[in-house]
């Protein structure tokens, strides 16, 4: 393997494991540490202690789609071939934390709510569209035969994935309907204890290196796929 | 109803995706990382 | 080694449409021949190969195969009868292999249904010999033109070469494609097949193949007409040759069905997806105007909907199949249980049920006034009947494939008549819904309903897979 590729490797792991230990971290304050909730107020004060991974899981997958968006943009202008693994990741882990998202959101919905899920609401179903597409890119992926063509098509299905990013993320505020509003920052009608936010915040910087760590991993994987391809190649020759 | 079973559930699905993914990663790491040291020695020998 | 008849076609006239093909033509193969069909292109040596293997109908004659332990079969004759002949090795001029199919999965699958399980290492040696086998856990798509030759051709001759009992190769056209390293190996190969007492039938227009056959059939205007030559005897390569056991090309076809799907469930998710869109649908039409359970057909076709739709899309299967004549190959080696078996493989049998249920715990609470409350243990009964109206759009679907530019519009024809045993169906879960499941078998029981719809989908399923081999 190249000295370059082992170098990335490693300092994958490393910030992965980071990572790992932050949000482990995020749990344990999120659980025990942090106040809870007016149990007046919520059905089930518990199950809000969810909200710490739940949230930043979000964001993660938002960050991931944007990943594929400007990947997909990059492949297009230039076929690079970093836009390619930006496609190739982003989708990974928009499935990931999206799948995360999609299973400790009913989760949490069921016993705060009484319904796991709420047809009517626009930012859970488009959240769910978004999941969606990850998993359609990451199912293709795997099925088709890289090429050109195949490249060409999954990019433009991402970006049609990314545009509901913004629909996703802005629907509740514009179309509120049982998915609560944006808690974190500041406003009328928004608000959070001041040490809930700060174990927020420091879930979602968490979640940020992990994500960093497993992009870092997930382009050493597409670098040693396309290292092995040249050298079958090679031996398609010799043989 | 406090929520605590549906809050380890929700912590331990979302745990367990985490888990999945960096076990894949690992996984692909090791097998091509062992497949390119075998196609290069092939090459070499032919 | 006593030279004795593998195969023996006798008076064989075969039509293509309205043209003919072959006229009353007599063929015997031997062990240890190796036979090469030349002609002009359209004279017929597919035809000719596609018919002793038992695909085509044939219109006067018999054709049959004969084993070195005296048995016989008679794989087709002119009265539509179509047997499975003894096992074989096949090589067609489309490759006959599915793109989603891995290297050594394909090896494996065509020495399992000649009888061979050999072991990893042993199938591996096998792949390095033609130089595949850094390519072994590769798809068939990822490889190039040649190397899929070189898979296709190795996958024709390695289940006879390695077998103790003497059997008969097909090879249509084998060189085309291969670079100068295979075609040698291919010789090679041809050679020792002939000397273990093996026959190859091969139909090829490439010089150094036609030099090293020991019969030349020319193959002009349907008839044929031979010339012998002679040959060098190769080398043999010392080679361990293993027992078959007996082939169940049937279980190897399911087999293979399994593992594609499981790879690339296509299938799967190509037949769920809209049946989940139609109950998202019902969900947000039936959420405006909740049903009254005066309208418990209504209520039952939206409950049954989804499973219905998931059983009649275009299963992923046939067009596999239909992908370099694979259903071709995996026809001509399971025989005329092939049709059958598809139409089981490829249709909706998992998905019914838990769309069926999913539906219900969807719409149930839009339902105003009193249902039976049990009616949800009964629920599974209208989805097996749902899977046998899968089963028969299934064969429908099969019967159009081989139309290739209106198959759409033909099976979408062909497919209303499977409203029928869905309405059936509705009827049985809307009385099930009313008054609850029982066995009597009356005309207003949800039983006769559900028999009634199952004998239907029967009778289309039968008519769809025997017609077209008869």
């Amino acid at each position: 393997m190249h000295p370059d590729l082992s170098v990335r490797i490693r300092n994958g792991i490393i910030v992965t494991s980071m990572g790992i230990f932050g949000i482990i971290c995020t749990a344990f304050l999120g659980i025990f540490y942090a106040p809870g909730v007016d149990p007046m107020a919520w059905n089930s004060p518990e199950a809000q202690r969810i909200f710490y991974w739940h949230v930043p899981f979000a964001w993660s997958s938002f960050l991931a789609f944007c990943m594929l968006f400007v990947g997909a943009l990059s492949w297009y202008r230039n076929r690079s071939e970093w836009g390619w693994r930006w496609v190739s990741t982003g989708s990974d882990l928009g499935l990931l934390f999206g799948a995360g998202v999609v299973t400790s959101g009913p989760i949490w919905g069921s016993v705060e709510w009484g319904v796991p899920w709420d047809w009517g609401d626009l930012r859970l179903n488009t959240f769910a569209l978004l999941t969606g597409v990850a998993l359609f890119l990451v199912l293709s992926r795997r099925s088709q035969p890289d090429g050109q063509e195949t490249r060409d098509t999954l990019a433009a299905i991402g970006l049609f994935g990314f545009a509901l990013v913004p629909i996703t993320a802005v629907a509740t505020t514009l179309y509120q309907k049982r998915h609560p509003g944006i808690v974190v920052v500041d406003g009328e009608g928004t608000g959070l204890d001041p040490v809930m936010r700060a174990v927020l915040m420091f879930g979602t910087l968490s979640f940020m290196v992990l994500f960093v760590g497993l992009s870092m991993l997930s382009d050493s994987v597409l670098r040693l796929e396309d290292t092995a391809e040249q050298a079958k190649r090679r031996l398609d020759e010799v043989n | 109803m406090s929520g605590t079973t549906e809050l380890i559930m929700a912590y331990g699905i979302m745990s367990a995706i985490i888990v999945f993914y960096v076990n894949h990663l690992r996984s692909r790491i090791v097998f091509l990382s062992s497949k390119i040291s075998e196609f290069s020695t092939s090459v070499e020998e032919e | 080694m006593t030279q004795g008849a593998l195969l023996k076609a006798s008076d064989l006239s075969v039509t293509r449409g309205a043209r003919p093909v072959l006229d009353n033509l007599d063929i015997q193969i031997n062990q240890e021949d190796i036979l090469c069909l030349i002609g002009e292109n359209g004279s017929g040596k597919t035809t000719l190969i596609e018919s002793l293997i038992g695909i085509l109908p044939i219109n006067t004659g018999q054709i049959k195969w004969l084993s070195g332990d005296g048995n016989s079969v008679i794989v087709r004759d002119h009265l539509g009868a179509r047997r499975k002949p003894f096992p074989f090795g096949l090589t067609l001029q489309s490759d006959g292999i599915c793109g989603e199919e891995k290297v050594r999965e394909r090896l494996e699958s065509a020495l399992k249904v000649n009888g061979l399980n050999l072991k990893q290492n042993e199938i591996m040696s096998f792949l390095d010999e033609w130089g595949l086998s850094h390519r072994s856990e590769d798809r068939v798509s990822q490889l190039s033109a040649g190397l899929r030759r070189r898979l296709a051709v190795l996958s024709g001759m390695a289940p006879v070469l390695f077998c103790e009992t003497p059997r008969i190769v097909f090879l249509d056209e084998p060189t085309e494609g291969l670079d100068l390293f295979s075609r040698d190996l291919l010789k090679s190969w041809i050679g020792e097949l002939s000397a273990n007492g093996n026959a190859v039938v091969m139909a090829s227009h490439d010089e150094d193949l036609i030099s090293c056959s020991t019969r030349i059939l020319r193959v002009e205007d349907g008839k044929i007409s031979e010339t012998k030559n002679t040959t060098q005897i190769s080398e043999l390569k010392e080679r361990k040759l293993f027992v078959d056991t007996s082939s169940d090309s049937i279980r190897s076809f399911f087999l293979w069905g399994v593992s594609i799907e499981r790879r690339n469930p296509v299938d799967t998710i190509g037949k769920a997806t809209p049946a989940i869109l139609a109950l998202l649908l019902s969900y947000s039409i039936v959420g405006r105007t909740n049903i009254s359970n005066s309208e418990l057909e209504l209520f039952s076709a939206l409950i049954l909907a989804p499973a219905f739709i998931s059983a009649i899309v275009s299963p992923a299967m046939i067009r596999r199949l239909n992908e370099e004549d694979c259903g071709k190959w995996w026809s001509a080696t399971c025989g005329p249980q092939f049709r059958p078996a598809t139409s089981l493989l490829a249709s909706s049998i998992i998905l019914p049920i838990p769309l069926t249920y999913l539906s219900w715990f969807v719409l149930e609470g839009m339902i105003t006034g009193d249902v039976n409350q049990n009616a949800i243990y009964w629920l599974w009964l209208p989805s097996i009947v749902i899977m046998d109206i899968s089963c028969a759009s299934t064969a429908l679907h099969m019967l159009v494939s081989d139309l290739r530019r209106s198959s759409a519009a033909a099976a979408s024809l062909l497919l209303v008549v499977l409203v029928w045993p869905f309405i059936q169906v509705v009827d049985a879960l809307s009385m099930i819904l009313d008054n609850g499941m029982t066995w009597e078998l009356s005309t207003s029981s949800p039983l006769v309903s559900l028999l009634f719809a199952s004998v239907i989908s029967a009778m289309v399923w039968a008519v769809a897979i025997f017609i077209p081999d008869a």
